[in-house]
């Protein structure tokens, strides 16, 4: 059943997604191909037109976070919703469904934008196509992209909960519940940020002390020794091959915890405690 | 005779709004059951409440023996008041919709029943009309061979061309395995097809009864009773 729920779910919202990519691909071409004239452009105009560009690329990334907030509401609170609660399918499989189908677009959105400055740098800077990749993908760029990664899986899994929340038996009038999913959202946020913070600091100052690095080490057996933990980080060196990795593994981990959280909270809401009206 | 659907004691409360009061209904299998009442008497809610679309109620509900759930969906095909096939779905896409979720479903029949309508299956839904789109809905709903058919205002938002047609297809289609569980306030048209009828009025019960004792009892039709009962109410 999982596999024919993607295939509609992914139907769905294919057609927006690619579109909006394409436009991002669009904009990327066409700031590349006119990098030159408006290097040799004088004035305040430059300045607007990159402006213009630049908030494309930013609108195109705003958008498809509304999309996928669109998509699950769609799915499940408008009148598909009397479809997608009728079909013989348990509410964890379509929970799950969802989750897989924006996490992959997320996924989508995040490699657009990769290719998208890989058409900048090959137009404009005239690098060679072979040459972008290795310069774009350091260790410091692959683990940026795992921290945000770990962040959408807890983003989109609020946003989920939020929603479900809102149309729950707990609330009465439906805006009073879309207001107080608003809030809980950025609550949860700002929330999940805090103690992510502090939890880091205090971790960092616990084990700041017993990190001992050398480097010159080539073997993989002699490697994990220097695995340490550095301001709340797990931390890996082999110095003389340039590696460096540094993943926030307490961060990450409370995201994907308030991930869970979220997801079980959802699961729970979808199977008991929502009325369609 | 074997009981398709059975309601015990049914409550539901929206707010401090009492919507449906202590409600008890049985249907039996082949038999066509119309929930009739005017808007508001608490029809939808009783159905949402089979379909599992609302959590807190009291009073129980089996459906072929089984709670509303992912099993008794596999055993109700359910026409809601509402357009509920995505508008973006293309009619093809509908139908391979409803053949991947329902292992009952009829693909053949449902092609079939759309070019009986000139419904031209690589149109989007959204690009019927009002009376084409609850043709599809209906014809997909009955290509199933379900247990338990619960259509919920299946003529309210269609012309009396269109009325004709759906009833006809409704009874053409009717599994007499199964059952039908049909709400509306329009019954002059649905009566000839009706055996059992139930009359509600603000969330309770005021008649349930075959349709030709009705008739026999009270001397008038069941068209001419619901105006009679309802007169102050609609």
């Amino acid at each position: 059943m999982l596999c024919r729920l993607l295939k509609h779910d992914f139907t769905y919202s294919a057609k927006t997604f690619l579109a909006m990519g394409a436009i991002a691909i669009a904009i990327a071409f066409i700031m590349a191909i006119t990098s030159d004239a408006i290097n040799q452009m004088e004035g305040d105009f430059i300045y607007v037109l990159m402006m213009v560009l630049m908030l494309g690329i930013v609108g195109m990334a705003i958008a498809a976070i509304v999309q996928i907030f669109q998509f699950y509401h769609r799915s499940f609170f408008s009148h598909s919703g009397y479809l997608q609660f009728t079909l013989p399918v348990r509410r964890g499989t379509q929970l799950a469904s969802k989750l897989i189908v924006s996490m992959a677009w997320f996924l989508y959105a995040l490699t657009v934008a990769v290719v998208a400055i890989a058409i900048i740098i090959v137009i404009a800077d005239g690098v060679e196509f072979r040459d972008v990749f290795p310069t774009m993908f350091n260790t410091q760029t692959l683990v940026t992209l795992l921290d945000l990664f770990f962040l959408a899986i807890a983003a989109i899994a609020l946003m989920f909960f939020c929603i479900t929340l809102a149309h729950s038996v707990f609330f009465n009038k439906r805006i009073h519940g879309i207001i107080s999913g608003i809030i809980g959202f950025l609550y949860t946020g700002l929330a999940m940020w805090v103690v992510n913070l502090l939890q880091g600091r205090y971790l960092a100052r616990e084990t700041i002390e017993r990190i001992d690095i050398n480097g010159g080490i080539t073997a993989w057996d002699r490697y994990w020794p220097q695995v340490g933990l550095e301001y709340g980080r797990l931390v890996v060196y082999e110095n003389e091959f340039g590696w460096h990795i540094f993943i926030d593994i307490y961060t990450n981990a409370a995201m994907l915890g308030f991930a869970a959280l979220a997801i079980a909270a959802t699961w729970y809401l979808l199977k008991k405690r929502v009325s369609l009206r | 005779m074997e009981k398709i659907l059975e309601i015990n004691g049914l409550h539901k409360n929206y707010g401090k709004t009492h919507a449906v009061k202590g409600i008890s209904l049985d249907v039996e299998k082949g038999k066509i059951v119309g929930l009739l009442g005017p808007n508001g008497s608490g029809k939808t809610t009783i159905i949402k409440t089979i379909m599992g679309l609302l959590s807190d109620y009291d009073g129980n509900v089996a459906i072929a023996g089984t709670t509303p759930g992912v099993a008794a969906n596999e055993n109700i095909s359910y026409l809601p008041d509402v357009s509920h096939i995505p508008n973006w779905f293309k009619v093809n896409q509908a139908i391979s919709f409803f053949a991947d979720f329902y292992k009952d479903f009829d693909a053949k029949r449902a092609e079939n029943m759309l070019d009986s309508m000139n419904i031209p299956r690589d149109k989007k839904i959204k690009a019927l009309s009002r009376g084409m789109q609850e043709k599809v809905q209906l014809s997909l709903v009955m290509s199933r061979r379900a247990k338990l058919y619960i259509l919920d205002e299946p003529i309210g938002a269609v012309d009396p061309a269109s009325r004709e047609f759906i009833i006809s297809t409704i009874l053409k289609n009717f599994n007499e395995e199964g059952a039908i569980l049909l709400s509306t306030h329009i019954i002059a048209d649905i009566e000839p097809i009706l055996d059992v009828a139930v009359f509600l009025k603000e969330g309770q019960i005021v008649l349930n009864d075959d349709v030709e004792k009705i008739r026999e009892e009270k001397g008038m039709s069941l068209d001419q009773l619901f105006r009679e009962v309802f007169k102050n109410v609609v």
